[in-house]
């Protein structure tokens, strides 16, 4: 038995079983929550490589495999790794239970979880842009819905990303070349540029993110919201290898001005755009940019620090993310849309799913006592020490996404009298509610119980530690 | 006859099957022109791969473009949609290829010194694929033509990363790619087609 066989092949063999099973909905997305739940618990607990006994058993799990010559490798350092993807993937999958959602999609979230496993453990790693790209092609039938409005921003959300994956494959071929000798300094420069537009497409930098709000207007928003949240953790974690590999990344003049400059553009557009939003998918979306500005600013510090940062945000962003779609999806299955006109007075027939839309909204815009605050107050530190202007136009950025809030509070409390006030959520979705609104209180309440454990997720890049 | 006498024919065939797909409006010459494309883009990724590693590549050309089609047959109103978007504006999307062909022919020269290793033959055809797939992209928003197009720009890069890749995983990884966007592209356009009541199917 291999690390590869139990967190890549087993989730890949169960999803495929579930589809077969889909037409009991629930039951296949409670297997797959508790194969997502279980994979995160034997990561967090089991060693690789070691020899482990548990009692009259005694057993040593490998920690790699080959496949047609190539290796897929998981070793210690990686299980932290192991435990974001896979207790990310639980959380998502359980908050599908209470919502009417497609049957596929928890066969495909544990799917797409077994190809962000490959994604970090393929050797040569460049390899991990073609897993990225199946799951994107996994992805589509359970985004894409039966009218043509829906296939606009799937068709751009397909197109897109198919077309960062041959950049970075062709970009590696160039870096690979060159392995063991110095790369020339025209080379540096399009190998460079390669990789950094094939990321900028993946990630949705800006101006690369239309597919964003796109997604989150025209198809499920849990689904979109999911979509938003594992593929960028996939292609960051991806492209820390990236550093992790390449001296020359890590030490060239360009490299860290350039995130830098990336950076600050998708926050700025992000929280701007985000505060004239009268959609609330497409606040969401925004507030993903504005994220993935933020994760690139924390890169662009060149410092431990900064990569522990980078580690750091992606906590509260599965916490937030799943809150405000969940939250989102009620009310859509509720209202005619996510628009401000069609949401007035939501909050008096579903207090909790508005409080979760509102809290999770906060929570990225780095607001104190919540999930976000820890991480984002370590990077301000961060950058009022390296420059205080770039600090201040990341807290305009922020405020931009609080003003979303702000302009949201008053649309779902809006209403008349003869609007009674009743908790029209079902059971589920209200403990899920309380349940996510907790722990997004606690994260931000006591974020030692999780940061420095997500601190510790640079150990599996051993080159970031200088 | 080596394959290496075949590349420059191949390569000049794919910038005109490529530009044929632009102004083609029936879906049944848009497939075949996809088929031959495959059998273009089979020859130019032959001259660096074993005959079986690339008839790989040749036969997921040949059942994607086949998905595509049969998805089609039976989407009417799909096809029709994609004949009137695609009625006018010939001229235009020719001129618009002519204009990538140039581009091409004039950067192949200092494409080929950067890649060494990789022919004047695969760089052409695999520039005219990547340019006139995007051009192809950015003139629709039907899911025929979107998955046409990447599929094009696919063919385009796998010819110049043949030249410098030989794994089995990615070429099985990539075949899987190209049959994923086929059923990708079968799912959209079957999503997309209104429901027949079944009166009408029966008729």
């Amino acid at each position: 038995m291999s690390s590869p066989i139990l967190w890549i092949f087993l989730p890949a063999v169960v999803s495929l079983m579930l589809v077969l099973l889909a037409r009991w909905s629930s039951g296949v997305k409670l297997a797959a929550a508790l194969t997502a739940l279980i994979l995160a618990l034997l990561a967090f607990w089991l060693p690789v490589g070691v020899r482990t006994s548990l009692g009259p058993l005694s057993f040593q799990l490998a920690d790699v495999f080959f496949l047609f010559g190539r290796r897929l490798l998981l070793d210690d350092p990686t299980r932290p790794l192991l435990v974001l993807i896979y207790a990310g993937l639980a959380f998502w999958i359980f908050g599908s239970l209470a919502l009417n959602i497609s049957r596929l999609f928890a066969p495909m979230a544990l799917a797409i979880g077994a190809l962000l496993t490959a994604v970090i453990a393929v050797r040569p790693f460049l390899y991990a842009a073609l897993f990225i790209e199946l799951c994107v092609l996994l992805s589509v039938p359970v985004l894409a819905g039966f009218s043509s409005r829906t296939n606009r921003g799937v068709l751009r959300f397909l197109t897109l990303l198919s077309l960062g994956m041959p950049l970075i494959l062709f970009s590696g071929w160039i870096l690979s070349s060159f392995e063991g000798s110095t790369l020339p300094e025209e080379l540096v420069v399009q190998a460079g540029s390669l990789i950094g537009i094939g990321f900028a497409i993946l990630l949705a930098v800006v101006p690369l993110h239309s597919w964003m709000p796109m997604l989150m207007e025209d198809s499920h928003p849990y689904i979109s919201a999911f979509l938003m949240y594992t593929l960028p953790v996939g292609v960051m974690l991806f492209g820390a290898s990236f550093f992790d590999r390449y001296t020359w990344l890590r030490q060239h003049e360009l490299t860290y001005p350039a995130l830098q400059a990336l950076g600050m553009v998708g926050l700025l557009v992000g929280g701007a755009a985000a505060g004239f939003q009268r959609h609330l998918g497409r606040v969401l979306a925004y507030a993903v940019v504005l994220e993935t500005g933020n994760a690139l600013l924390a890169v662009s510090l060149a410092s431990t620090a900064g990569w522990q940062v980078f580690f750091a945000f992606f906590l509260p962003r599965c916490l937030a993310l799943a809150l405000w779609a969940f939250s989102l999806s009620i009310l859509r299955e509720n209202y005619p849309s996510l628009q401000h006109p069609d949401l007035a007075g939501a909050a008096r027939r579903y207090p909790l799913a508005s409080v979760g839309v509102i809290l999770a909204n906060l929570s990225i815009a780095g607001l104190p006592l919540l999930a976000g605050f820890p991480a984002y107050y370590i990077l301000w530190n961060l950058l009022v020490e390296k420059s205080p202007g770039i600090a201040i136009w990341v807290l305009l950025g922020n405020l931009g996404l609080l003003l979303a809030a702000l302009r949201t509070l008053p649309v779902l409390l809006a209403g008349t009298e003869q609007h009674a006030q009743q908790l029209t959520e079902n059971g589920g979705q209200r403990f899920l509610l309380i349940a996510g609104i907790a722990v997004l209180l606690l994260a931000g309440l006591l974020p030692q119980l999780s940061l420095p454990y997500l601190a510790g997720m640079i150990q599996a890049y051993t080159r970031l530690i200088p | 006859m080596p394959l290496s006498a075949l590349a420059l024919p191949a390569a000049l065939g794919l910038a005109l099957l490529a530009a044929g797909l632009l102004i083609s409006r029936d879906f049944r010459i848009v497939t075949l022109l996809l088929w031959l494309q495959g059998a273009a883009v089979f020859l130019l990724v032959a001259l660096h791969w074993p005959l079986e590693l690339a008839l790989v590549k040749l036969i997921s050309y040949i059942i994607a473009a086949a998905i595509l089609a049969t998805s089609m047959l039976s989407a009417p109103s799909q096809a029709a949609m994609e004949r009137d978007a695609w009625r006018t504006g010939r001229v235009f999307r020719l001129l618009t290829a002519a204009l990538v062909l140039m581009a091409v022919a004039s950067s192949t020269p200092q494409a080929v010194a950067w890649l060494p290793g990789v022919e004047i033959s695969q760089v052409l055809g695999s520039l005219s694929l990547i340019g006139l797939g995007l051009i192809q992209l950015g003139l629709t928003n039907l899911p025929f033509r979107s998955i046409v197009g990447l599929l094009t720009v696919l063919a385009g890069f796998e010819i110049l990363y043949a030249a410098v890749e030989r794994s089995i995983l990615v070429a099985g990884l990539l075949g899987i790619i190209n049959l994923g966007l086929a059923l990708i592209g079968a799912y959209l356009v079957q999503a997309a087609e209104p429901e027949q009541s079944p009166k009408a199917q029966v008729e």
